[in-house]
């Protein structure tokens, strides 16, 4: 096992992680991830006054990890330093908010059909812009006045599953969430939904450390029983999958909660990654229904960085009818909450460009991707319905009750 | 067949495992690329330099000329399809520039770079870009003449400057800055055409530092050509130098075209090992790691790999290179064969001249994808 505070060593400046960067191919201006990551880590562990501006451009997309030859742990670098930079007071106050979705949304879960109304009424969406910097270009994700609760799990089934829905497929697309429960269900699985909270990559992509280990230690008690008990934990949306399993491994180092966040770790699995297993096991119910459908797909950054290749695409192939293909047009720019604030609108758009392009020349029925983010880019930007491809895949089950 | 089970696994992203996943590919196998980044190849010129390059320095004296040829006219046709096309061949003999103002020999090179052999040029002109760093033209035209006077070549050069339009308000840009934006806008490339027409008049090649995009096949460079009415040769500027990047980009689509799968960016912990055979390998991803079956491992995985490092046929670093056998299967110092479904190629086999590390790469992953068809059958599970 490699040190972690060592890996900057093995950089041989080969900017290999600049030219996988998403950022830097929009933005000439920006540091990249050579300059941010292992190049001023030396001079921050020093204590040397440095620029930390730029380190808020970073999208944690993990592009750079993946492109080094040397296994630098080069965005984690950044992360770190992420933290460590001082903010300007209203995006200190925006970045809070931003870090903290699950807050937001039982805030407004509660009121949903009011605030979702408020915060996209035009002059008080305006006025929330201006004094949050967050972009009036977009509309607010708008929370289900339905979210999924520990009620929504299933009880029959031999093999047991903890659902992670995380905020999205909990607050905000709480139906593609249902979709994942029945597919789990389809499949032999009885679902437990884990308790109300986030995986905490908002809080690291907001620079807010101590909420990012906030969210590690509830979720170590909230899923260790359940894990203590035999279960496997499933994610649907690729950024919790890959916080679960990645950041959860190495971020608490203290005895008994970097104990059972590594247990999170070894026993966290994609919904495809889980599904594929089936069908190679030949286990999958695969009775399916013909669907005419053409299918633009698209891979989610986190998908990549989780190194389970595209189980979605062998899934989805498996279901008669369905042509299914990849985009392969890099990053759609969005990043979570990236994409919501002003500074950083239009680099969010540049970048999603070339997909947006390619989507558009495909002309696809309907998009699927597994990240929520990138589906609301994806609408944003093509104008077409994207879906998590979850919903697709359970249509395609006849007799679905 | 399930997920991660393949007929050859190739570990290894640079020329060798490029070489050996297309070549096995072609033979009809299923074949698997991982690697923990790109190789070496894509950082320099990616030249190849085949004169007096002795087979059995490596430890390859079964390899004869047909060999060679062979998989020198396989990279070839491989490069060709991926519209980034190699010239030259086994009997070959080239100058091509360097941003350093040098000629180098070279048996095999990029299109581009072929065309700067000075022998076939009267009049160059060597084109920087104002603001753009990482390339002098003034340096590198003074450093070509000098060169070119001392070898007795009539070849002559001088240095223009060009100016682009400002992206973003940026003083300064790298070339990779510049190829980005003749990606993604097509104005920006019109500006670059519009700004090299006037500076031809009567030369006949124009040198330019690496910026013609990331993506562009061949032809895009062709057609700028054709514009322009002037050949260009592009230089490799320091890295990320964008004739490597692209050389890697188009290969790696041309492979996943072919139907090779490719899994990059994560660490390969170990081979596993069943007996005499290798079973699979296991990588390095997040949560847990994955164990990708095969029935032959190709290992391209580069001078600095520890896979085989606890095995007794792994030197030291001071007498560098995996001793293998005819069949470049790795042995021990013994002589024994540590599994007989393993392929070593490329620079882990070490024990050879640095310049010619690209044609080791090319020759040593031709046939250690061609080793591994012939005996997938005989390795694969009953």
């Amino acid at each position: 096992m490699q040190n972690r505070n060592l890996a900057l060593d093995n950089c041989v400046k080969c900017s290999d992680c600049n030219a996988a960067c998403p950022v830097l191919k929009v933005y000439p201006a920006f540091a990249g991830p050579k300059g941010l990551g292992p190049d001023m880590e030396r001079f921050r562990r020093e204590g040397v006054e440095s620029d930390s501006q730029w380190l808020e451009y970073c999208m944690g997309c993990h592009r750079c990890d993946l492109a080094c030859p040397h296994a630098v742990n080069v965005s984690e670098l950044i992360s770190r330093g992420k933290a460590q930079h001082k903010k300007t007071c209203r995006v200190a106050l925006r970045d809070h908010l931003l870090a903290r979705p699950s807050l937001v949304g039982k805030l407004r879960s509660s009121t949903a059909a009011l605030t979702n109304a408020v915060m996209n009424f035009g002059p008080s969406h305006q006025a929330m812009s201006s004094l949050l910097e967050i972009t009036p270009q977009r509309r607010l994700p708008r929370y289900s006045g339905r979210p999924l609760r520990a009620g929504d799990g299933v009880d029959e089934g031999t093999r047991k599953a903890v659902f992670f829905p995380g905020c999205f497929l909990r607050d905000i697309a709480p139906e593609a969430g249902r979709r994942v429960i029945e597919l789990l269900r389809l499949n032999g699985f009885a679902v437990e939904v884990a308790p109300d909270s986030c995986c905490g990559t908002p809080a690291a992509a907001n620079g807010d450390a101590a909420e990012m280990m906030n969210c590690v230690r509830q979720n170590a008690v909230a899923m260790g029983p359940a894990l203590d008990a035999g279960a496997c934990i499933v994610t649907a949306c690729t950024s919790c999958g890959y916080a679960l399993k990645a950041d959860y491994a190495h971020l608490p180092t203290n005895g008994a909660l970097a104990a059972s966040a590594r247990k999170i770790a070894g026993n966290t699995y994609d919904l495809g990654e889980l599904l594929v297993g089936l069908l190679d096991a030949g286990e999958l119910r695969t009775d399916f229904r013909p669907m005419a459908k053409k299918l633009a797909y698209h891979a989610p950054c986190h998908l990549k960085s989780q190194g389970i290749g595209r189980p979605w695409l062998r899934l989805l192939r498996a279901v008669p009818g369905v042509e299914i293909e990849e985009m392969k047009a890099d990053c759609c720019g969005m990043a979570g909450t990236y994409g919501f604030k002003n500074e950083k609108y239009q680099i969010s758009l540049d970048i999603g460009r070339e997909l947006f392009e390619r989507i558009k020349e495909y002309q696809p029925d309907a998009v699927v991707t597994e990240c929520g983010s990138c589906q609301m880019q994806i609408e944003h930007g093509t104008g077409l319905k994207a879906l998590h491809p979850a919903e697709v895949f359970y249509a395609a089950y006849p007799n679905r009750h | 067949m399930r997920g991660d089970e393949f007929d050859v696994l190739v570990i290894g992203e640079g020329l060798s495992g490029i070489t050996a996943a297309a070549a096995a590919c072609r033979q009809g196998a299923r074949v698997m690329l991982t690697s923990k980044g790109p190789g070496s190849f894509a950082l320099g010129t990616a030249c190849v330099d085949l004169d007096g390059l002795d087979c059995a320095s490596v430890g390859l004296s079964k390899w004869g000329a047909n060999q060679m040829e062979d998989a020198i006219s396989f990279f070839l046709e491989l490069t060709a399809a991926a519209g980034c096309a190699y010239e030259g061949g086994v009997h070959e003999h080239r100058l091509v520039p360097t941003i350093m103002g040098t000629f180098a020999e070279v048996s095999l090179a990029p299109r581009s770079l072929w065309k700067g052999d000075p022998r076939g040029v009267a009049e160059a002109v060597v084109v920087g870009i104002e603001n753009v760093f990482a390339f002098d033209a003034n340096f590198v035209a003074e450093r070509l003449t000098l060169h070119s006077k001392t070898n007795d070549l009539a070849s002559s050069y001088r240095a223009v400057a060009i100016k682009l339009p400002q992206i973003q308000n940026q003083h300064w840009l790298t070339p990779l800055d510049i190829a980005s934006e003749v990606d993604k806008h097509s104005f920006y490339a019109q500006s670059l055409m519009a700004a090299l027409k006037p500076v031809v008049q009567d030369a006949d090649l124009l040198i330019l530092p690496g910026v013609l995009g990331l993506n562009s096949a061949d032809d895009c460079i062709r057609n700028l050509e054709d514009e322009i009415g002037c050949a260009i040769c592009e230089l490799p500027t320091l890295p990320p130098s964008v004739p490597g990047l692209r050389l890697l980009r188009r290969l790696e689509s041309r492979l996943s075209a072919m139907g090779v799968e490719i899994r990059t960016g994560f660490s390969v912990q170990k081979l596993c090992m069943d007996g005499g055979r290798c079973t699979g390998a296991v990588l390095d991803t997040p949560g847990q790691a994955r164990t990708v079956h095969a029935d032959c491992v190709i290992l391209a995985s580069g001078k600095f790999s520890r896979l085989l490092e606890d095995h007794p046929g792994k030197e030291r670093a001071s007498a560098p290179g995996l001793r293998v056998s005819e069949e470049l299967q790795p042995v021990s110092s013994a002589g024994a064969v540590l599994a007989e479904n393993v392929f070593a190629c490329g620079s882990v086999l070490g024990r050879f001249e640095s310049r010619y590390g690209n044609a080791i790469a090319i020759v040593s992953g031709y046939e250690a994808g061609m080793l591994a068809c012939q005996r997938g059958v005989h390795y694969a599970k009953p």
